[in-house]
């Protein structure tokens, strides 16, 4: 209940702070010597370099975020599992 | 004389490599279906050709690679090739684009403008890949798993099925993918591929008819 209650206080810069940490757990799992394509970046990224993105809270860093809160909410929802389920030859 | 595929081909990074690179595979297919092949490589990728091409010879289907936005679509060197208002470029009947984002309003506005359907991501195009295979795209197995799905978009197509079903086609390609990384668990090379697997499949969209068929 305490706990509840003080989630419950946090502010968006907080919550904002966890998730990111979240996301940079997440991310330092990842294998480092593959790289991501994305966008327009013609370089591409390493595991380290989207993690520094995360942390500046660049335009892509905000993009791992999204891509990361997307794929947890379709975990959590059950949308992901569903999707997997109904696939069809 | 038979349809017609015009394809784009830029190569000045990694990521148009491998894109390049895996559309010799759709190049392939559309050999094997004897269509007539327009392919736009390296600097022939480039704004003055797409233009001429799309105005003069309308293909019937038209694979753009490249990067991208949500207005335009990119050739070599980052040349943009074509933007929402180049209104006489569209007259094909098909377009895949395998860019970031374009489908947003690029895509919208062909189909608007006359395209009868497009294919392609509201969102960026995400794909992950091995930096020891970089000068191997096609013996990339991370990247396989979001190029071939990708690919197959284009495949189905020349084999004749339409648009909605080639969409959907490609979307399970990525569920496969989804599921066999889930199946294999966490200890998986490319078990963090997941999310991203996740997010190029729910983002690819056919907009217009999804009956269209090369």
């Amino acid at each position: 209940m305490v706990e509840e209650l003080k989630e419950s206080e946090k502010s968006e810069e907080e919550i904002l702070e966890d998730i990111k940490e979240v996301v940079i757990y997440k991310l330092e799992m990842f294998s480092p010597d593959k790289r991501f394509s994305i966008g327009s970046h013609e370089k591409g990224f390493t595991r380290d370099e989207l993690i520094e993105e995360v942390r500046k809270e660049t335009e892509i860093g905000k993009k791992v975020i999204e891509v990361e809160l997307t794929f947890l909410r379709a975990l959590k929802d059950g949308t992901l599992l569903e999707e997997v389920l109904t696939s069809e030859e | 004389m038979g349809s017609t595929l015009l394809i784009t081909r830029p190569e000045h990074d990694v990521t148009t490599r491998y894109l390049s690179k895996w559309s010799e595979k759709i190049i392939q297919e559309a050999k094997r279906k004897e269509k007539n092949i327009i392919d736009l490589f390296r600097s022939k990728a480039n704004r003055n050709r797409i233009i001429s091409t799309l105005g003069k010879r309308g293909p019937e289907l038209v694979v753009l690679n490249g990067h991208g936005s949500e207005d335009c679509v990119m050739g070599h060197n980052n040349e943009i090739i074509l933007r929402s208002g180049d209104r006489e470029a569209f007259n094909s009947k098909i377009i895949f684009a395998r860019s970031c984002k374009s489908a947003r309003r690029l895509g919208q506005n062909a189909v608007n403008q006359g395209v009868t359907a497009y294919l392609g991501y509201k969102e960026d195009f995400w794909f992950k890949y091995n930096i020891t295979k970089i000068s191997r795209p096609l013996e990339d197995k991370t990247a396989t798993l979001f190029l071939e799905p990708s690919n197959y978009l284009a495949i189905a197509l020349l084999k004749g099925h339409p648009t909605g079903y080639a969409n959907n086609k490609s979307k399970m390609l990525f569920r496969k993918n989804i599921e066999k990384l889930l199946i294999e668990g966490p200890l998986a090379e490319d078990y963090d591929t997941i999310r991203y697997l996740y997010w190029d499949m729910i983002h690819q969209v056919c907009l217009g008819s999804e009956d269209a068929t090369f």
